[in-house]
């Protein structure tokens, strides 16, 4: 059986509401998107409740999937729950008096969670959030350029320079 | 279904940049992305995986419960309409229902409602109604005569007074 023939199997168990077709989804999609979280939000617990939230919106949204492309689909759920992520911290953030208090408290939660930070990960922070998702949806969804582009309604060619300046940053600062 | 190991990257970079530059925008995308491919970001734990799964295994079974409940209430609302229909149909095809709607339309003068002129119609109304309170008045009278023994003439006066209005009305 062909990869996408186990995986249109799947979906479909999925949309008659079998419990153990969504077991399979998770074991084949958690790993790539806990990446793409992690790698955008560089906090374990944080990741954690979106790739949970994540699988609560896919029960809820797997009927409306009409065939194409699925890893598509689900980094396109996945990118409005960073989205949706980053919006409320913005506002968390107009709620805290200064910018210097803010980052106390990152370094702190940080601290407290005992996370290793690996040197990618800080190196990731120097990248704006929408190159840095850019990038992450590429690596992570393993979609083409053109699809990326379909999935974000933007000319190829705004992806394509998006992706090589903010990967070409990258390895400069890893150097 | 995914189509990055399919793309051609080359070709498509080709579209955008020249020569020269094409062979090291390639060159940094390859090279940016082995960075990623050598640093792996950390997996998500087996406990979550477990809490997803069961919180799935949870979520569909309410969906399930909640979905069972919908239709019994859908049920239950084409149960109701139907009653409501097979009432209304009963009662307004009775055949008492269809006697008392004629009996009401035979208590109006039909040529009151067939006239065209309105006026004329509205005056006939008025004497009518005139007579109707003298019939009533004389019902009084008579009644009091009857009372006191001396009843046949004005019983004759009414039974001449009806034949009058009679011809009044139908012959115009």
């Amino acid at each position: 059986m062909t990869k996408n023939r186990y995986l249109e199997q799947i979906i479909t168990g999925c949309k008659g509401a079998d419990s153990e077709s969504f077991s399979q989804l998770v074991d084949i999609y958690s790993g790539r998107l806990y990446g793409y979280f992690y790698r955008l939000t560089g906090n374990r617990t944080i990741s954690d409740d979106l790739l949970s939230e994540l699988f609560v919106k896919l029960v809820k949204k797997i009927g409306s999937f009409r065939g194409g492309n699925f890893d598509g689909w689900i980094f396109k759920i996945a990118s409005n729950i960073f989205y949706d992520f980053l919006k409320a911290k913005q506002r968390e953030k107009k709620l805290i008096e200064g910018q210097k208090q803010l980052k106390l408290e990152h370094t702190e939660t940080k601290e407290n969670d005992d996370e290793r930070i690996d040197r990618l990960q800080l190196q990731l922070e120097n990248l704006d959030s929408d190159t840095k998702e850019l990038i992450m949806l590429r690596f992570y969804s393993q979609l083409s350029f053109r699809e990326i582009a379909e999935m974000r309604a933007e000319p190829i060619g705004t992806i394509l320079s998006k992706v090589h300046r903010g990967l070409k940053k990258l390895r400069e600062l890893m150097e | 279904m995914s189509n990055k190991t399919k793309e051609n990257l080359e070709e498509l970079i080709g579209r955008f940049f020249a020569q020269q530059q094409a062979k090291e925008v390639l060159r940094d995308i390859e090279t940016g992305e082995a960075v990623l491919s050598k640093i792996a970001a950390p997996a998500p734990s087996d406990e979550l995986i477990e809490e997803i799964k069961s919180n799935i295994t949870e979520q569909l079974k309410r969906r399930k419960e909640h979905s069972l409940g919908k239709l019994a209430y859908r049920m239950a609302a084409v149960a109701v309409v139907i009653i409501i229909g097979v009432s209304l149909s009963v009662r307004f095809f009775t055949e008492d229902v269809v006697n008392n709607k004629g009996t009401t339309v035979a208590m109006i003068p039909a040529t009151i409602w067939e006239s065209e002129d309105l006026t004329e119609a509205d005056a006939e109304l008025v004497i009518l109604a005139a007579e109707i309170a003298d019939i009533e008045s004389e019902l009084v009278t008579l009644q009091l005569n009857e009372m006191n023994g001396n009843g046949d003439n004005d019983v004759l006066e009414l039974e001449m007074e009806f034949i009058e209005i009679e011809s009044y009305f139908w012959k115009g």
